[in-house]
């Protein structure tokens, strides 16, 4: 089966030639692939996707094509405790706001685990010990409360500030 | 255009606010936009995460430490939180933790922002409705309970006094024995009269156990008192003669027990207690005269305690708080542990109930939702029952007649007054029963081959399984 391929189709209408063992990294393909039994030289359509961004998720997937699949989560028990991303990873995540958080709805879309893994830590990383005001400029998110609204809040939330 | 993190969808969002990312990100987070302030009221997950990272302790852990001590018999309308103290009459507090040991000190700062939606209540119960459930108010206070620095903080549980039944079946005499408040009575099936009554006035009755028609043994809060049914003598064993103090104020109240016997004459007498003891104990019946025998420190609260069927063993459960091991197996003889059971407990998970099927087999249930199934002979646990959306069994009865419910395992939860029945040969849930409108406990169950008898809050449901159509009818008691 190796080096079998079959079509993909972007929602702008460009036809991707993906071997069939990256392309199943996508359970939502594989799941088309396999339950519904569509014919091999159909194309499949994407219209959740943009070329670019499909670019960027075969570029994933083909890299990771070999990685062990990931050990399914346990809610409580299993708690990740390290937020890293390989340099590989960190490389490829080098990208402007806009399409990360298009990579994040494309491997949810996609239901890539191991892509939308790494993305959303990516957007937490960028979270992390920042003030308030800090994330709204790293975000471009607009402060819509009142400063009475403000005043409030911050202060039922001081008790974690001061350690 | 390019899209921004507001245009995510909500499962992603909490998805990213899980990752990692402390308390105090959180409350920056709820800080930054309505968006984000709205989503991080609603959904709970990233809390109890973050609570979880924070504590370094699994949610059950937390649950069987803020929730437990009196569970046994008094209703789950309780919670930590700090408050002023004007409470309804039929509420008492309990204090968790406190630093300054000098009560009642309130902390200083009230934290508890104004609610919008939750305010349901009449004046006289107003804040407990309100911060019943609340996790973000208790995990404020966890985190400051955590950090343990700051001289005025305390942790006060509020519990509504309501005694719920305890229940057992005397499948000799056809009685259903019960407690009521802080009455122990004897239902007799049969007649539908009650055939024993007594009431103990020193506390609530935690625990007790019937053996045959000679000896009932009863925990009166941390008094083992011993009755003697020929002579209605009552010899009451003072337990409070502690190793040590666990923390001050900590209650010695015995928490299980057990009796054995294989001549009528010589009685074996187990005890468990909140202190981490267990005590073993005879009772001569000719001499009518008691004595300790042993008594030895686990690692923590003893929640049940069960000998084996020869009286040469006996089995406890903890709860689990501080060892991965919460199920031990004793010899009677000597005042050590002989067999710790290696079942892949959680920190936490606990076991409450004991209760076995065969000679050889039994069953273990606690604050998580699995039950295991042990044998004695291998010292295994060779089957472990998982139920995702049950958890925090509070009673566990076991059934081994040829009936509908046969060789079913009964599982009694803390929440939402569910009782389970699980078919024990094909390893199955069979069904799922709400026996009151209440959320409330099932604190105790007793089968016999024709009723399933469950204690929920105030009264006593009783299932009926001899006509097909099984109703469901509740006994008040109005005795």
């Amino acid at each position: 089966m190796a080096g079998h391929k079959i079509k993909l189709q972007s929602n702008d209408g460009d036809i991707f030639d993906v071997e069939v063992e990256i392309a199943k990294l996508s359970i939502t393909i594989k799941t088309m692939l396999e339950d519904l039994s569509m014919n091999e030289e159909e194309i499949i359509p994407l219209p959740n996707i943009n070329s670019a961004i499909f670019k960027k998720v075969i570029q994933w997937t083909t890299h990771h094509k070999d990685d062990p699949p990931l050990p399914p989560e346990d809610d409580e028990n299993r708690e990740k405790n390290t937020n890293d991303i390989s340099s590989w990873d960190q490389e490829f995540l080098k990208v402007d706001q806009g399409t990360l958080f298009e990579l994040i709805l494309a491997a949810n879309y996609l239901d890539i685990k191991g892509l939308l893994d790494v993305t959303c830590t990516s957007v937490a990383n960028m979270i992390k010990g920042k003030t308030s005001e800090e994330i709204r400029q790293t975000f471009n998110i607009k402060n819509d409360f009142t400063p009475q609204e403000e005043e409030q809040i911050k202060k039922e939330n001081e008790w974690c500030e001061n350690k | 255009m390019t899209i921004s993190i507001l245009d995510l969808p909500n499962e992603i969002l909490i998805d990213i606010f899980c990752r990692y990312v402390s308390i105090k990100d959180l409350c920056r987070l709820k800080q930054v936009c309505r968006t984000f302030y709205i989503k991080l009221n609603n959904y709970t997950l990233p809390w109890k995460k973050a609570l979880t990272r924070l504590t370094n302790v699994s949610f059950s852990q937390l649950k069987n430490a803020a929730g437990c001590p009196s569970f046994e018999n008094i209703r789950h309308d309780s919670t930590i939180l700090s408050h002023p103290l004007h409470l309804p009459a039929d509420y008492h507090y309990e204090t968790l933790y406190d630093r300054s040991n000098d009560f009642p000190h309130l902390l200083s700062n009230d934290y508890r922002p104004s609610l919008n939606d939750l305010n349901l209540c009449s004046k006289f119960d107003c804040d407990i409705n309100r911060t019943i459930n609340n996790y973000y108010y208790l995990i404020s206070l966890a985190y400051k309970w955590n950090k343990q620095n700051n001289i005025n903080n305390i942790l006060i549980k509020f519990i509504r006094r309501a005694q719920t039944s305890l229940l057992q079946y005397d499948e000799h005499n056809h009685q259903l024995w019960f407690t009521f408040d802080n009455t122990l009575r004897c239902l007799n099936l049969h007649t539908n009269h009650i055939d024993y009554s007594h009431r103990f006035n020193h506390d609530d009755i935690l625990c007790y156990k019937i053996y045959n028609d000679h000896l009932i043994c009863l925990a009166n809060g941390d008094l083992l008192r011993i009755i003697c049914r020929r002579t209605n003598e009552i010899y009451s064993c003072y337990n409070n003669q502690n190793l040590q103090h666990i923390l001050p104020g900590e209650r010695h109240d015995i928490l299980s027990l057990d009796i054995y016997s294989n001549d009528k004459e010589r009685y074996l007498i187990l005890n468990g207690s909140r202190d981490h003891t267990v005590s073993m104990r005879t009772f001569d019946m000719s001499r009518q005269f008691n004595q300790l025998i042993w008594r030895t420190q686990v690692d923590d609260r003893v929640l049940c305690s069960r000998f084996t069927n020869d009286g040469q063993y006996f089995l406890i459960g903890t709860g689990g708080t501080s060892s991965l091991y919460p199920l031990i197996l004793f010899n009677i003889e000597r005042a050590q542990p002989i067999h710790l059971y290696n079942a892949r407990y959680r920190l936490g998970a606990g076991v409450r109930c004991i209760e076995w099927v065969s000679s050889n087999v039994f069953i273990a249930a606690g604050f998580d939702s699995q039950f295991k199934e042990f044998d004695i002979r291998t010292g295994q646990c060779h089957y472990t029952f998982n139920d995702e959306f049950g958890n925090d069994y509070c009673s566990l009865a076991v059934s081994v007649d040829n009936n509908y419910i046969s060789n079913g395992i009964i599982l009694g939860g803390n929440h939402h007054s569910t009782v389970r029945l699980v078919n024990r040969t094909q390893r199955q849930l069979q069904n799922v029963l709400f026996v009151s409108k209440q959320s409330s406990p099932v604190h105790s169950l007793a089968v016999t081959s024709e009723y399933l008898f469950a204690s929920v809050d105030r009264s006593i449901v009783a299932l009926d399984f001899t006509g097909c159509n099984r109703q469901l009818q509740q006994i008040h008691l109005k005795f």
